[in-house]
């Protein structure tokens, strides 16, 4: 048996986790750094890499105690060195270095996106995944279509074998996570955005059945596997300023379901709300009184006021908006992702990345796709460092281990 | 800032070297002969050094720009192969606080937490103005020492040397060279200014300060570990190890 301790910090998470071959979990340790964050709208780099320091020691510990090993017992160190944040991608880089140096063991890179897709490979001990069976589900086969939608990425590769991919296309702009980050802040409906778009627009479908939808473009770019969700995002934008949608919009009918759905006043509200949000200055979509000033998002302010995650209610106009958009997205992923296996005759569909939490997106995949399709547990679609244990592991295996001068990539490809 | 504040005096002061504590458990428990790792990571120039108790093994010096990441651990395998060292023999990880680059900091801070733990060693942050200020010997008596800030600024922190102990004297802070140079007109004349300046810098100070000030020259005011790692086990027998999970750098702002 071969126990991996791995480090992953490229982000706002600080974890540390034991696997053991690969596959089995024996620990799985994550800081987040939510709370440090959500005042912001989004991460804050310098913050985030403070806090990977302060959190690296007491993840490592915690993943080592809760494994039930000791130091002995660890045979390798994998860490994430990529894509990220480079300040704190090189708290865990340089520390899983100094680990793997001090007791004379294996390190290994581990393309962080890699890691979300070996977050497939997981198995959870007999017991925790509910069922007593002791043997392992099969690994997944390959030809392996991937999608991998975070915060920071979303791409479609192939993976053919065990580290070698192929990248069929990537967003142009916006990453799915991000639109979804994104138009929560626009709504008002708090950080992190996924899981709260998907609250309220869960509240649309079950109190507003009746109304008319909102239909938001669906940016297919035909004849490529690129994505591009930027445009969703400003007609969300713009609807919830009360204006025009664009040119899919139907301003009218778009104007009945918002007298319809909200109440005296919310759109008043969205818009203070606006006020103080990047996206409306940067795409020149400001409200009156922003003056075109020019905020990058770390530094803006809080989005608090009013929103529905502060009250705990959600406007029928805002639901309605939160599931046109999150409607829009899902269709976009789930159907290129459908188009590319057919195209490709691969034997699974790997869903990975924070977006995999996504609901709507499971359904469709599973909905749609022709092969089996593989969806992590939830818990593996945020960042963790189990994923990058087992991507670290099948690296090992195939004898690529990184030098002392391993660096920190904060632009790393997958392929 | 830890430290300690003399009953008379209004300004803080920290004692720094070899009376700075008396000998503790930590102290007798590193043996005489104990290797001991130091790690600066603060500015563009990193260095690392190995010792056998208090006598310099070996020792790297150099201008890391953005690359510490890719190059310290690579020069620390090094000095350890030189004496014939494996890092399973360390007993004492030393790492400098800074002030300085806020990323550079963690490069050092991040390894000497890995090494401390993975090899269950103490580790000791020593701040690296110290370094530069006790690098510069018994006869600068009134000490000025500076790092680089970026952007045309500097951190600096004052030091008076009582017999072989030095005191710092007040907090660190952030200057601009012709914000120093106003705050060293009124310093004790033949303060040493030393530590990273460059040539303007430096030509600018004289010219302002006259005679009030030495200037050292750059290769005195280059840090250099040895002294890191000479401070280090200073710094533990005087007050013990640090927390390696909540030890973290001297996060001092630059003035806006």
């Amino acid at each position: 048996m071969t126990s991996v301790l791995a480090i992953e910090t490229s982000c706002d998470e600080t974890a540390a986790a034991v696997v053991a071959d690969g596959r089995r979990i024996r620990s799985n340790v994550v800081f987040s750094q939510d709370d440090l964050h959500r005042r912001f709208g989004g991460v804050v780099p310098e913050l985030a890499s403070r806090q990977h320091l302060l959190g690296i020691v007491p993840a490592i510990e915690k993943a080592l105690v809760e494994a039930g090993i000791a130091w002995d017992g660890v045979d390798a160190v994998a860490v994430s060195h990529g894509p990220g944040l480079a300040g704190s991608l090189l708290v865990g880089v340089n520390a899983a270095k100094a680990i793997a140096f001090a007791r004379g063991i294996p390190l290994v890179g581990v393309n962080h996106l890699e890691g979300h897709i070996y977050a497939n490979w997981l198995t959870l001990p007999a017991g925790e995944s509910g069922c007593q069976e002791l043997h392992e589900p099969p690994a997944p086969e390959f030809p392996l279509l991937c999608l991998i939608v975070s915060g920071g990425h979303s791409e479609l590769v192939i993976m053919t074998d065990h580290g070698r991919y192929r990248l069929l296309g990537r967003t142009r702009d916006d990453a799915a996570g991000e639109a979804f980050d994104k138009v929560a802040r626009i709504l008002g409906l708090g950080y992190p955005g996924g899981p709260a778009v998907q609250r309220a627009a869960a509240h649309a479908k079950v109190r507003d059945a009746g109304a008319p939808d909102l239909q938001l473009t669906r940016p297919w770019l035909r004849g490529t596997y690129d994505f591009s969700f930027s445009g969703i995002k400003t007609q969300v934008l713009r609807l919830a300023e009360g204006g025009s949608a664009g040119p899919v919009g139907n301003p009218s009918r778009l104007a009945q379901v918002a007298a319809r759905a909200a109440p005296a006043g919310t759109s008043s509200d969205i818009s203070g709300l606006l006020g103080r949000d990047e996206l409306g200055r940067s795409r020149g979509a400001a409200p009156a009184g922003t003056g075109g000033e020019v905020s990058r998002p770390d530094e803006s302010g809080a989005t608090g006021r009013g929103g529905a995650a502060a009250g705990g209610e959600v406007t029928p106009f805002v639901a309605q908006l939160a599931h046109a958009f999150q409607e829009a997205v899902t269709d976009v992923l789930a159907g290129k992702a459908c188009l590319a296996a057919e195209e490709f005759g691969v034997r699974r569909i790997a869903l990975a990345g924070g977006v995999a939490a996504n609901q709507r997106l499971r359904e469709k995949l599973m909905a749609e796709a022709k092969v089996p399709v593989l969806i992590p547990d939830v818990t593996f679609c945020t960042d963790n460092a189990a994923m990058i244990a087992a991507a670290g592991y099948f690296r090992l295996c195939a004898g690529h281990t990184a030098g002392w001068d391993l660096d920190v990539y904060p632009n790393l490809r997958l392929a | 800032m830890r430290g300690r504040t003399t009953p008379t005096a209004r300004v803080p002061v920290r004692r720094i070297g070899p009376e700075s504590g008396r000998e503790t458990w930590h102290e007798r428990v590193l043996a005489a002969n104990a290797p001991v790792i130091a790690i600066d990571t603060s500015t563009r120039t990193g260095g690392v050094a190995l010792c056998r108790g208090v006598v310099p093994l070996a020792e790297e010096t150099w201008l890391a720009g953005g690359r510490q990441t890719a190059q310290m651990l690579p020069a620390i395998e090094r000095l350890l192969e030189r004496a014939g060292y494996t890092p399973r023999d360390l007993r004492l990880v030393v790492v400098a606080t800074g002030p300085g680059s806020f990323t550079g900091l963690r490069v050092g801070a991040s390894l000497g937490k890995g090494l401390a733990v993975a090899l269950n060693i103490p580790l000791v942050g020593v701040p690296a103005l110290d370094v530069v200020a006790y690098q510069q010997g018994a006869a600068a008596t009134r000490i000025c020492a500076v790092v680089d800030a970026g952007r045309g600024q500097l951190y600096y922190g004052t030091y008076r040397r009582r017999k072989l102990l030095l005191e710092q004297v007040g907090d660190f802070g952030t200057r601009t060279i012709e914000e120093l140079a106003a705050e060293l007109a009124h310093a004790p004349r033949g303060t040493l200014v030393c530590g990273e300046l460059d040539g303007s810098s430096a030509e600018l100070l004289a010219g302002e300060l006259g005679d009030r000030v030495q200037m050292g020259t750059p290769a005195a005011g280059l840090r250099r570990a040895v002294y890191l790692a000479e401070l280090g086990r200073w710094e533990l027998a005087a007050r013990g190890a640090d927390d390696p999970a909540a030890l973290q750098p001297i996060y001092l702002r630059r003035s806006a």
